[in-house]
């Protein structure tokens, strides 16, 4: 693949080169590139080419932290975290106060939806009441009559028309 | 070469850098200031060779462990604490550069870090050129020499050869620190070092300040 593109082809050998260089092979291989490298001048020179590039990054200087960048760097974790908690408390608060609220509401509109329950059952047992009670007045009397078609043909004669007449 | 996967239980096990932070986790601050003390060098280190400014890389550096505190309740053992913590800095550097580099594009002027800005390639060039005379570098100049070749890198590359160099991190390592596969970093390594050898060609050779910097990083990361 490499053959016919000297440009990728040595970018595979220094990628091999560089591999090698960093531990990075296999043993297979690894044992491919020394067996190259004493065979082929032109490729050692390029790995100590490489290496000497990499060696050369001893002389970049480690950094080293000042007393003070601990102790600030703590210091500001330890801001954050005050924030954190505070923050923490208003939310816990706030959402204490949400549910007092939402428990709140949730009893005032249990007690309204009893009440209004209550209310229009005790309405329609009223208005039943009253819509039966000249029927109750006069229950001992209708028990005596066993037939309902008889007290039509009363009604019909109006027999009964001054006695409620009468109680209005 | 086949890889078995760590396990997190393994990590808590073998890494004293995990159990320390699983401390930090159940609300242990003593363990958190110990994490501080251990990696603030190595942090330092990396970051400032990557960004080129101590100041700023230090103000990174702490973002870098208050991002650390903020996630100690969701962390989970799934890598070694410095892959982990060199993963949260790779992100951190990378916007900050990010921003660096739009705030010059509108012509913010940059903000001179003091000892330690790099020269660009430009500047090497120039000071590699034939009218300056030719004598042996310094150990500060030849530090500069190096620090200035390794600013000219691409931010990736910069990035993987500082973890390899400073942290003798492993491809897969920093494929896992930089969310790349290890072919990528392998590529990203080997083009890095071809960069930096040619940067360096006339110093590595004569063991003198490069008189012809015809310097051509390849930057097709």
């Amino acid at each position: 693949m490499t053959d016919n593109n000297p440009l990728a082809e040595t970018t595979s050998i220094d990628e091999e080169i560089v591999a090698y260089l960093d531990g990075e092979l296999d043993s297979e291989t690894e044992a491919r590139i020394v067996r190259k490298l004493s065979d082929d001048p032109a490729y050692r020179a390029r790995l100590s080419q490489l290496q000497h590039a990499w060696d050369l990054l001893d002389n970049l200087r480690g950094t080293e932290a000042d007393d003070e960048f601990a102790a600030s760097t703590v210091a500001m974790v330890a801001v954050h975290a005050e924030q954190e908690s505070k923050s923490r408390q208003v939310r816990v608060v706030r959402q204490r106060s949400l549910t007092g609220v939402a428990v709140a509401a949730a009893v005032l509109l249990s007690v309204a939806a009893g009440y209004y329950v209550l209310h229009r059952r005790v309405t329609r047992d009223d208005r039943n009441l009253v819509r039966d009670l000249p029927v109750i007045e006069r229950v001992d009397e209708y028990r005596n009559i066993d037939d309902l078609s008889f007290l039509k043909a009363l009604e019909r004669e109006n027999l009964f028309a001054p006695e409620v007449d009468d109680e209005t | 070469m086949a890889l078995t996967q760590p396990q997190p239980l393994q990590y808590e096990l073998h890494d004293p850098d995990v159990r320390l932070m699983l401390q930090v986790r159940d609300g242990d601050a003593a363990a958190f200031t110990e994490l501080v003390l251990r990696y603030q060098n190595r942090l330092l280190t990396v970051l400032e060779h990557l960004v080129g400014n101590r100041e700023q890389a230090e103000d990174l550096a702490q973002e870098v462990f208050v991002r650390v505190f903020k996630a100690r309740l969701r962390y989970e053992p799934e890598a070694k604490f410095s892959t982990w913590l060199f993963t949260i800095a790779n992100n951190i550097a990378s916007n900050a550069l990010r921003s660096r580099s739009r705030r010059r594009e509108v012509g913010v002027p940059e903000g001179n870090g003091a000892d330690s800005t790099p020269l660009s390639l430009d500047q090497l060039a120039k000071a590699a050129s034939g009218a300056m005379p030719t004598r042996a570098l310094d150990k500060a100049e030849q530090a500069e020499m190096v620090r200035s070749a390794v600013a000219a890198l691409s931010e990736r590359q910069r990035m993987a050869l500082l973890l390899a160099k400073f942290e003798g991190m492993s491809y897969q390592d920093i494929a896992q620190t930089m969310d790349l596969s290890v072919q990528a970093v392998k590529s990203l390594l080997s083009r890095a070092r071809v960069n930096l050898k040619e940067i360096l060609t006339p110093y590595i050779e004569r063991g003198i300040r490069p008189e012809d910097a015809e310097v051509s990083t390849r930057t097709d990361d």
